[in-house]
């Protein structure tokens, strides 16, 4: 069953003066636990697909289905609130929130969602041991490295079980250790928590892990191949 | 909202050099307006206390009295008439008065003085004129002696024992003079009167004016000074148009536009000092605010609503206020009762100008909780302003465009 589904997608910026295509009519799928890498050069486009299937942008034309529901015609407030419920999002410079510990930045969007505190306590653990940072838990993203704090944007990302996570260029700050220990963490938490993973690169070694690589170029999709 | 709290709480102590600037500010502007207007009013209480001394809370006379001061316009000083003026709730004294004018001299020179019949002990009881003797002492209600004030007895070169001459026009064209023997010198703190004044039993002057059972003026004290206005109407629907009621205010207005002058100079004052730190404490919170355009859209992203992050910037801006002002406060309410109890003294000019009105010659600051409140109400009026502007940029705000 198809989790994601875009269809004729189009984006057009600056319509009215000199008209920008960066995602020119492009229709995918995504099943569910996918392990996807969307790849292309910089202003391919990639980065804007990314935000029309995670919502946070709205199409020129064209319509995204997130497990059957049209979300393109959802309000502001509607789309927000699906987000917080259905996806996850990881983004290239961490975003943790500076004021909270690894722990409240896990359980942040759980904390919107008004789930009991024994839940979240219980999915915060779990996770952050998961990711090899039970030892952290009460350390502001600040005390954190790079990768580390990364690596609490992933738990941050699933700690609400969303349907997919979005993850944009997540190893571009990252050393080589780090963005391999991100990736197996990203890979086994695919695999366990059985959430689809979409995420944009340019790092060959991020396109060799995916087990669907989608080459963007110009807004346009030019290959999709599945591993 | 829990959690909005704490990460508003928390985001006020990000940049803690900062926020300790706008504290300090909000501090600053509650302690400078306190301090400035609790001294303009304290000395403003200070002077109408002293105006109130001379003229009492409200006067009755006959109608239009005070505009020529005739001693023919006088009250007959009856049961009746105290009566009505006493079954008023909140008058606690009547203080009966006779002036007139009259020519006063001594052995070889004579001045215009100003003839007052007061009855001693009950207007000593109001405004303590017994202590102003600075030679001899005062008369007694039944005694035929008179006090003249300091300055007068200099320029008539009169002294305790000595005789004063009074000659003038009584009521109704009697003629009013007399002998008096000096039981005492007072000193008036109005420089005018200090060189015109003569105090003298109510009955011996209505003696001297030949006007029995009268007075020109019952001097009422009352209560509470915030009743006068009550008091007043109530005198004037109950004694009706045959009399003529007037409250301090009216009798001495200068003292009135002096303290209107000095709210006027307040309000501008106050006005810059709260513009500056104002414009300080918005430019800062948009600063915040633009710094966390960023942050703002991350929140957006993974699911916060943009009235949930306004909520946050609101909340960050009234913890600011609110703390801000809690320091000025308990800085500045301690200040003041310090300096009620402890008034700073005046020395030179100044302390003349202070006499001269009759007030003395110290730099009294009021206890005013209305007005503490009014201050951390403009304070935190303008926190709220300055919410507005970082909330307008969050509604502005493109998701997209902002990570």
């Amino acid at each position: 069953m198809n989790v994601i589904e875009i269809k004729n997608l189009r984006k057009i910026y600056n319509e009215k003066t000199v008209p920008v295509n960066a995602v020119n009519d492009v229709s995918l799928s995504f099943k569910a636990k996918e392990f996807t890498a969307i790849v292309g050069a910089s202003g391919s486009g990639k980065t804007t697909l990314l935000n029309l299937i995670g919502g946070i942008d709205t199409p020129t034309s064209g319509n995204v289905f997130i497990n059957g529901k049209n979300v393109s015609e959802l309000s502001e407030n509607k789309m927000t609130q699906f987000r917080r419920d259905n996806i996850g999002f990881v983004f290239q410079q961490y975003n943790l929130l500076p004021v909270l510990t690894a722990k409240e930045n896990v359980e942040f969007i759980m904390e919107l969602q008004k789930k009991p505190k024994e839940e979240r306590e219980k999915r915060v653990t779990v996770l952050l041991t998961e990711i090899g940072l039970a030892d952290k838990i009460n350390e502001r993203p600040a005390k954190l490295s790079g990768g580390q704090q990364q690596r609490v944007a992933v738990a941050r990302a699933l700690a609400h079980k969303p349907t997919f996570v979005i993850a944009d260029e997540p190893t571009a700050n990252l050393d080589s250790k780090s963005t391999a220990d991100l990736l197996n963490i990203m890979e086994e938490l695919n695999q366990k928590e059985g959430t689809t993973f979409i995420f944009s690169t340019h790092d060959q070694r991020v396109v060799d892990r995916a087990k669907r690589v989608i080459v963007f170029e110009d807004g346009k999709v030019i290959s999709d191949t599945s591993k | 909202m829990k959690q909005l709290i704490k990460l508003a709480w928390r985001n006020i102590w990000r940049k803690r050099k900062r926020s300790v600037i706008v504290l300090v500010s909000i501090a600053f502007a509650i302690i400078i307006t306190i301090s400035l207007r609790s001294l303009m009013l304290g000395n403003g209480d200070k002077m109408v206390e002293a105006g109130v001394k001379n003229v009492g809370y409200i006067q009755v006379h006959t109608a239009d009295y005070w505009k020529d001061k005739s001693i023919n316009d006088l009250l007959l000083d009856d049961d009746k008439l105290i009566d009505k003026i006493n079954s008023i709730e909140g008058v606690t004294q009547i203080i009966p008065r006779l002036q007139n004018f009259s020519l006063a001299a001594g052995d070889k020179t004579s001045k215009a003085s100003l003839v007052l019949g007061i009855d001693g002990d009950n207007e000593n009881e109001f405004n303590k004129v017994k202590d102003r003797i600075v030679k001899g002492s005062f008369f007694t209600s039944k005694s035929k002696k008179v006090v003249i004030a300091e300055g007068l007895a200099k320029y008539l070169k009169l002294t305790v024992g000595d005789t004063l001459v009074l000659i003038g026009q009584g009521y109704q064209a009697n003629v009013a003079a007399g002998k008096y023997p000096i039981s005492g010198i007072v000193k008036i703190p109005n420089p005018q009167m200090n060189v015109m004044l003569v105090y003298m039993p109510l009955s011996l002057a209505q003696e001297y004016n030949s006007a029995f059972g009268m007075c020109s003026a019952l001097m009422l004290n009352i209560k509470d000074k915030s009743q006068t206005n009550r008091i007043s109407k109530e005198l004037k629907s109950k004694l009706g148009s045959n009399y003529e009621i007037m409250t301090w205010d009216e009798m001495i207005p200068e003292i009135l536009n002096g303290l209107k002058i000095d709210t006027t100079v307040f309000t501008l004052l106050s006005s810059c000092l709260f513009l500056i730190v104002g414009f300080g404490i918005i430019g800062t919170i948009i600063m915040m605010a633009l710094e966390r355009k960023k942050e703002f859209g991350m929140l957006q992203a993974i699911g916060l609503q943009k009235s949930q992050i306004q909520t946050v910037i609101f909340l960050e801006s009234l913890m600011l206020g609110i703390t801000g002002i809690i320091i000025g406060l308990s800085i500045a309410i301690p200040f003041m009762i310090f300096m009620y109890y402890h008034p700073i003294p005046l020395t030179g000019d100044g302390a003349k100008s202070f006499e001269a009105m009759g007030a003395e010659p110290i730099m009294q600051f009021g206890i005013k909780p209305k007005l503490w409140a009014l201050m951390s109400f403009i304070v935190f009026c303008i926190m709220l302003i300055a919410s507005l502007l970082p909330i307008q940029i969050i509604n502005k705000q493109k998701v997209a465009e902002a990570i």
